[in-house]
């Protein structure tokens, strides 16, 4: 149960709040990144992902890392939008890495990387995508399993299997371009 | 490209988002309250309404069956009524628990699977009242039409039968457009009541619990 707070409280609470969130906004907008598709979408989940992070505030415990509780909300928040959308049988949008970009922004020059990165996340199942993820942004073994709620042999697992099929993925793509 | 190139690329992404960190921030930010609120009430609301209306269909039936106890039909329509309300009740209890107890802070697989378990459940039971409710509206009609000073039964129960061909008519229609649904037919239905919901619900479980599988002992690759 969350206890009301008084107004200097909440004050408190919520500069505190939007503190941490702005220090790690990254995990955030990576998280929309990885599970949607256009620009809309990105900003929707990335709504969706910081009302459930004020949601579930009051009950942060502090001796443990906001990193870690951040991507735990994010990604639960991303992956059921993600299961919502498939059972609505929305109609897939091609992905271009480009289209993240502010109007403001200059258009960047398109990156091949990119590309095949975005192409790779698409084509990987939701929860396979947050480990693809973690693993991209270099967390440990034993932060992974914490996100996820797996052991850290099966993050070994699983990581030296992804491994495995981005290479080959990736070999095939190379192939193809030649 | 290899591996490395891959990280570098995602290493690339990341100073972009940073970039563009400062123009999307307010307003990710500026609209959190409002979404919190909206993401949970319709579920909330809905459960609540359920249970309330179970509960005001409960102090309706009671007394009904308990007046009419010497007269079969109309006891059994009182009976399966005051059922029907206490399904309500139940169910709508039992969402309402697993919603507001979903923490999101918790592990990723953990939540995904009570996620996934919830959504199961919901088309099934969506499945049991489309089917109870092409009948359940015959005892109501038994039970209104007494109130209204008619017993339908003994004065004329061909009326009933008829009741009952149209419940079934009504079965048909409902199993015919599942299957429909099932085949992908042009007509979308609700998918909180397609027979196809429950099969993904299924298939987002069966995918938690490969994810979650753990390795035999030195099954690692290299």
């Amino acid at each position: 149960m969350t206890i009301p707070l008084n107004d200097d409280a909440e004050m408190a609470a919520n500069a505190t709040f939007e503190a941490l969130l702005q220090q790690h906004a990254g995990i955030v907008l990576k998280i929309a990144y990885t599970y949607s598709r256009t620009k809309e979408d990105r900003d929707d989940l990335g709504q969706e992902i910081c009302a459930a992070l004020w949601q579930s505030f009051a009950r942060y415990d502090r001796s443990r890392p906001f990193a870690t509780w951040m991507y735990r909300v994010g990604l639960n928040v991303a992956i059921s939008q993600v299961r919502r959308a498939r059972t609505r049988d929305r109609p897939s949008l091609s992905i271009h890495h480009d289209a993240i970009d502010i109007a403001a922004a200059p258009p960047p020059e398109p990156d091949p990387r990119l590309s095949a990165l975005d192409q790779f996340i698409q084509q990987t199942d939701p929860l396979n995508r947050a480990l693809l993820l973690l693993y991209l942004d270099e967390r440990s073994y034993a932060e992974i399993a914490d996100v996820l709620g797996i052991t850290e042999t099966n993050v070994a697992t699983k990581i030296s299997r992804l491994k495995q099929v981005i290479r080959r993925d990736l070999s095939v793509a190379n192939e193809t371009a030649r | 490209m290899e591996l490395e190139e891959l990280k570098a690329a995602w290493k690339s992404l990341d100073q972009r988002l940073a970039q563009q960190n400062a123009l999307t921030f307010d307003l990710l930010k500026s609209q959190k309250t409002a979404r919190a609120r909206s993401a949970l009430r319709p579920l909330i609301l809905g459960q609540t309404v359920q249970i309330a209306a179970g509960v005001v269909m409960c102090l309706w039936f009671a007394p009904f069956w308990v007046k009419y106890i010497e007269v079969p039909h109309l006891l059994i329509s009182g009976l399966l009524l005051h059922a029907y309300a206490l399904m309500f009740i139940v169910l709508g209890a039992r969402e309402l628990h697993i919603i507001l107890h979903i923490d999101y802070a918790a592990p990723v697989v953990a939540i995904q699977r009570q996620i996934a378990v919830l959504r199961n459940w919901r088309v099934r039971i969506g499945s049991i009242f489309a089917v109870t409710g092409c009948f359940i509206w015959i005892p109501l009609m038994l039970v209104i039409l007494r109130g209204l000073g008619a017993d339908v039964w003994a004065k004329n129960p061909t009326v009933v039968y008829w009741f009952i061909i149209n419940g079934f008519a009504a079965l048909g229609v409902v199993l015919g457009i599942i299957w429909w649904s099932r085949r992908g037919g042009a007509l979308r239905l609700d998918d909180e009541t397609a027979g196809r919901s429950v099969r993904r619900a299924q298939a987002a479980i069966e995918e938690i619990a490969r994810f979650a599988h753990e390795p035999p002992h030195g099954a690692i690759a290299p």
